[in-house]
């Protein structure tokens, strides 16, 4: 083959999948170690606003598959943990505000299903379940702005600095609102147990 | 509640939003389901691959490399806009658009035109030219010296008038 030919073959050869094969098989190891490090802490995210197991799996599943889309852009984030959980939070709080207000009682059959059983009879465990349903319930008549912060608050691996970073606001404002959403929710609990 | 927690209202608030609390801390301990990394990871592997090959590939590798640079990519389109604003421009200087109205010609030292237009008369047609009554004159003259004698004009006017 001559050197012309040899310049044309190269010009219309499709491009051998080889090409940036390396980083891209490290971009996937990358993702493949994300997920094994944080896909349980982003379903429990998930969990904690959709209340829905199945539904929460798919948040994340949606939430890596995002992080695939903007591969690019993986070495420009810090802290991935919260990158991640700021993802997951987006999807979480679209997916709640597209689909309908789930009743009290379809919490209380999935936090059934889903708690850990602890020894508990199965009276106990409903009874429980329910409790922890009526709770929820109340947490769901909080402002939206205390309910989230209140809600991210449970989470032990994550401090205000980062709750205000997956909310996009000041520490501050952060321990400001979760004041008020105790204060807001202890009135409701005690609302509730006067009116039964 | 107790008689301590009653009078207290911020051990009150404490206590209230605890339980609520460690439902929430409940939740957010909860374990992942199985499978769900499994999961993740085969949905990763199966989702179509952003294509990187492209139909023409540059014939060699270091030309490649400077090509796609975001360096060399940048540049080559502030190139191109140069281009197209730079031809946008050399067409519009040479396209001028007509003017609608002349202006007056400004005389030094003269009174100013106070922003007054001349507009040209465009409806205005060829005009007759009148011609001026010493010129008629002229050629009346003329015409009667170049015409013959007439008759003698008849002494009885015609019945009719």
């Amino acid at each position: 083959m001559s050197a012309g030919q040899s310049v044309f073959t190269g010009w219309m050869e499709i491009a051998p999948r080889a090409v940036h094969d390396e980083a891209r098989q490290d971009v996937e190891e990358t993702l493949e170690a994300l997920v094994a490090q944080y896909a349980t802490t982003l379903y429990r995210v998930a969990f904690s606003i959709l209340r829905n197991a199945s539904d929460a799996e798919d948040a994340v599943q949606e939430a890596f598959l995002r992080v695939l889309r903007h591969r690019d852009s993986l070495d420009e984030v810090r802290d991935h943990r919260v990158w991640l959980i700021r993802i997951v939070w987006n999807i979480v709080l679209d997916r709640k505000r597209r689909a309908k207000t789930r009743p009290e009682t379809d919490d209380i059959s999935e936090l059934a299903r889903v708690l850990p059983t602890n020894g508990l009879s199965a009276e106990q465990r409903a009874a429980a379940a329910q409790h922890h349903a009526h709770v929820l319930a109340c947490v769901d008549r909080l402002p939206s702005k205390e309910r989230e912060v209140m809600v991210l608050s449970a989470f032990e691996e994550l401090s205000s600095v980062e709750i205000a970073s997956v909310l996009g606001i000041t520490e501050s404002s952060v321990r400001s609102r979760l004041f008020r959403a105790r204060n807001l929710m202890a009135d409701l609990l005690n609302h509730a147990r006067t009116s039964r | 509640m107790n008689i301590a927690t009653r009078n207290n209202p911020a051990k009150e608030i404490v206590a209230t939003t605890g339980e609520a609390e460690s439902t929430l801390r409940l939740i957010a301990n909860l374990p992942a389901p199985e499978g769900l990394e499994l999961r993740v990871k085969t949905a990763l592997r199966s989702t179509p691959k952003r294509s990187t090959a492209s139909l023409f590939a540059w014939p060699s590798s270091p030309f490649r490399s400077w090509a796609e640079s975001a360096w060399m990519r940048g540049a080559a389109a502030a190139a191109i806009v140069c281009v197209v604003v730079g031809g946008g421009w050399r067409v519009y200087s040479r396209v001028q658009p007509k003017p609608t109205a002349l202006a007056l010609p400004h005389v030094a030292g003269g009174f100013s035109s106070a922003g007054a237009v001349r507009t040209p008369h465009t409806l205005d047609g060829p005009t007759l030219a009148h011609p001026q009554k010493d010129v008629l004159r002229k050629h009346a003259v003329d015409a009667k010296k170049k015409m013959p004698p007439l008759a003698e004009k008849p002494a009885v006017a015609p019945a009719q008038q």
